[in-house]
């Protein structure tokens, strides 16, 4: 045991060190307020990580991964969000990475996982449709056979970071025979094919965030579909296992507590720092507890994962809970800044704030607005309720 | 360290649910309530097992079990409703007489650790709320031994106790003293909480004692009732978790079988969600309590009174909101003393009214945890 806990720290040590070396002090700067590093700074961190050998640590080695069990890629993750790494091309890496590698051809994974890993192709995931949210089987894009090609008819939306990415993976309809998740397929599509449109959807806080597709008459080869006709919604479930321990999101409320910790020494709450006063300390304290809590119960999930291979509906328990927390924590932050939480983000780009109010006052609504969507995407709150409900109280 | 039970936990988990449905089935229905294991036959069933008192370390009269034995003992009592006695009368003295050097001490633990309830402690005082750091009680050098003066309150077990510790100021500091309950100038004067358990108030009028009578000196007694007390909310946090498994428990089973307007009601979503939040919030609590019975093993470190202060804090919260939705969701006959669910709220109340409130917990946490941050 104490061999597996000096192992364990001399891992964390080295992922210290990584981060120190090459994490440009702005690149965490900007991740730490949550928000986008940019896609130069993006493919710079994303080579940095490859050149080290930690591009892609969950994937098979032939294409990149690390060989590492799940203990050590679980670490891995904690500590690069502990030292404000930022989460680049999580579509390729965590997405159609790994889906190419357990269900793609070997001339699919020759081509794609490489310009994955090197962000040569940036990827983004065409799976809601207008009329199929939650509902996800509902959806009507429809592709049909004509010689080596199916012509694509329909509209994706909810497109996050569509409008930074040239492929899309995305589920189509190719049957409307039987159970409806039976007649859907998995597509790979380059965005740049004649017949596809966007549309840029702004969010309620005015940042471009979400995308909706249109896709009229639009050819795409056979040769890009992944696995056989209509077994594409088993493959768009199979996401890795390891990747639903964080379905909790704890590593982004941690750093959402560190930032309200510095900012609750700089705030002041009548002419005493925050960190004084005793309703403030009350609420920290609730943040704080709910986030240990929540950290527990990943490690409990850990523990199962290794034990068992999966953590089964108990990754409903962590998303219900891990999304509020990370809500709550949001709000605490904007209540502490009070007043200076008022200006948008944009406010930053000039120099009318300069040394008025927190640097980390940036961008503090807009995490908050931007955080009412996790609840809604990905299986809604009330979709994990029902799984909770039906998968282990049985009701 | 583990989360999941180790085989020994199993074990011990399996001879209390054997042991308590026993007791339960063999229980009378007393003044209508709920049948209930008798405290007396169950403590002496669990200490001839060697449960009861296997927390504590071998010296006294335990088997080293150590936390997460006690977390799966007082989990296990929460789920059955009994007044088993297990914090007042075994927990807060044993961690004091298991501190001590004195062979009177060790005696005590042993019987302790058989499921007797000889010792009660009283540091509890009025208006003090939970601050035990400056008692009014006073022990002053008389010859060669001690004088005191003072009053106690809110002495759980106090009403059956043989043998009482008092916390005394002495000097600057707090003294803990054995202190038999026939002293002449103790009187002991019981009183029944909400949930039906006795407890006791003394009034200590110039109560002399020998020099020996003295368990900790004036140097010490504030930090063994610092452990002592968390330890205590430890096994609180650990009873209320298994007070919330077994109260939503029955709650999903009766969704399950009631019909209104031709249904279950399990088949309105409205229920389910509620259920499902209720669980969701047991898990956070279940994960918490074993963070700080891992904690706790490794020793009695800053981390681990954060830990167990935080678990308390949820246990408070959770324990009174699982309480309350159970209660609500059997409806009308939630009501009844005779159902006995509402058993859940009365006790998870006393054990917040006695440890102290998810407010005052929070407020632990945070010195604990700025304490941890500042020695890093």
């Amino acid at each position: 045991m104490n061999m597996q806990m000096s192992s364990e720290a001399a891992f964390r040590a080295e992922i210290a060190e990584f981060c120190k070396q090459n994490l440009d002090p702005e690149m965490r700067r900007l991740s730490d307020l949550g928000l986008s590093v940019g896609q130069d700074m993006a493919k710079d961190w994303q080579q940095r990580l490859v050149a080290r050998g930690w591009g892609a640590p969950a994937w098979d080695a032939q294409w990149g991964g690390a060989g590492w069990d799940m203990r050590k890629l679980f670490i891995f993750e904690e500590e690069m969000a502990a030292h404000g790494a930022p989460q680049v091309a999580t579509f390729n890496i965590k997405m159609i990475g790994p889906i190419l590698q357990a269900h793609g051809d070997a001339a699919q994974q020759a081509h794609f996982l490489p310009r994955a890993l090197r962000m040569d192709d940036v990827w983004c995931q065409g799976y809601s449709e207008p009329g199929a949210g939650s509902d996800l089987a509902s959806l009507q894009t429809r592709a049909e056979r004509d010689g080596d090609d199916y012509i694509v008819n329909g509209t994706k939306i909810w497109t996050s970071g569509g409008h930074l990415a040239d492929h899309m993976f995305c589920l189509v309809r190719t049957s409307r025979e039987g159970r409806r998740q039976g007649g859907i397929s998995f597509l790979l599509t380059d965005l740049a094919t004649p017949g596809i449109t966007r549309r840029p959807i702004r969010h309620f806080y005015g940042a471009h965030v979400f995308n909706q597709f249109f896709f009229d008459n639009v050819r795409v080869p056979v040769a890009n579909r992944v696995g056989q006709e209509n077994a594409g919604w088993g493959i768009a479930k199979s996401l890795l296992e390891h990747e639903r321990l964080f379905s909790a999101r704890h590593t982004e409320a941690r750093r959402k507590l560190g930032r309200l910790t510095r900012l609750s020494r700089e705030v002041k709450i009548g002419n005493r720092p925050a960190i004084e006063d005793a309703q403030f300390r009350d609420d920290l304290a609730k943040r704080m507890i709910e986030l240990r809590a929540l950290e527990n119960a990943t490690m409990r999930a850990l523990e199962r994962l290794v034990d068992d291979g999966g953590i089964g509906p108990y990754a409903s328990v962590l998303k219900l809970r891990g999304i509020e927390v990370n809500q709550r924590l949001d709000r605490a932050i904007v209540q502490l800044l009070g007043p200076d939480a008022l200006p948008a983000e944009a406010a930053w780009e000039g120099d009318a704030l300069d040394g008025l109010i927190p640097d980390e006052a940036r961008n503090a609504a807009e995490s908050r607005y931007w955080w009412r969507g996790p609840a809604i995407a990905g299986g809604s709150q009330e979709v994990q309720r029902t799984i909770i409900t039906k998968h282990i109280l049985n009701l | 360290m583990r989360f999941a039970a180790s085989e020994d936990e199993v074990m011990v988990e399996d001879m209390l649910d054997r042991v308590l449905s026993a007791a339960r089935d063999s229980a009378p229905r007393i003044d209508g309530q709920a049948p209930r294991p008798a405290p007396e036959e169950l403590r002496s069933k669990l200490g001839d097992l060697g449960v009861w008192g296997a927390w504590l370390p071998d010296s006294a009269g335990g088997s080293d079990g150590g936390p997460r034995l006690l977390m799966t003992l007082a989990r296990g009592l929460g789920r059955v409703p009994a007044h088993h006695g297990l914090i007042g009368g075994c927990v807060l003295p044993g961690v004091l007489l298991a501190r001590s050097r004195g062979a009177e001490a060790a005696a005590l633990a042993r019987r302790i650790a058989t499921g007797a309830m000889p010792v009660a402690l009283a540091a509890m005082e009025p208006g003090a709320r939970w601050d035990m750091s400056a008692p009014q009680t006073r022990a002053e050098r008389d010859g060669d031994g001690y004088r005191l003066n003072g009053t106690k309150i809110h002495v759980a077990e106090g009403a059956t106790a043989e043998t009482f510790i008092l916390s005394a100021g002495e000097g600057e500091g707090v003294s803990l003293f054995l202190v038999p309950a026939g002293t002449p100038g103790l009187t002991v004067a019981a009183y029944p909480a909400t949930d039906g358990s006795q407890w006791a108030s003394l009034r200590i009028s110039d109560v002399t004692l020998p020099a020996t009578a003295r368990l900790a000196g004036p140097g010490e007694g504030a930090a063994w009732l610092e452990q002592a007390f968390t330890l205590a909310a430890f096994a609180a946090a650990s009873e209320i978790l298994g007070s919330c498994e077994a109260a939503l428990r029955q709650t999903v089973e009766y969704l399950g079988t009631r019909e209104q307007f031709g249904k279950a009601l399990a088949a309105n979503q409205a229920l389910q969600f509620r259920a499902a939040d209720l669980h969701t919030d047991i898990e956070m609590l279940r994960s918490q309590v074993l963070g700080a019975a891992n904690a706790l093993s490794q020793g009695y470190s800053l981390r681990a009174r954060s830990d167990v202060a935080a678990a308390m804090a949820m246990a408070v919260q959770t324990g009174d909101l699982v309480a309350r939705e159970a209660i609500h969701l059997h409806g009308a006959i939630g009501m009844t003393r005779e159902l006995g669910i509402g058993y859940h709220l009365l006790r998870a109340d006393v054990l917040s009214r006695w440890l102290g409130s998810a407010e005052h917990f929070r407020a632990t946490f945070l010195r604990a945890a700025e304490e941890e941050e500042e020695a890093a």
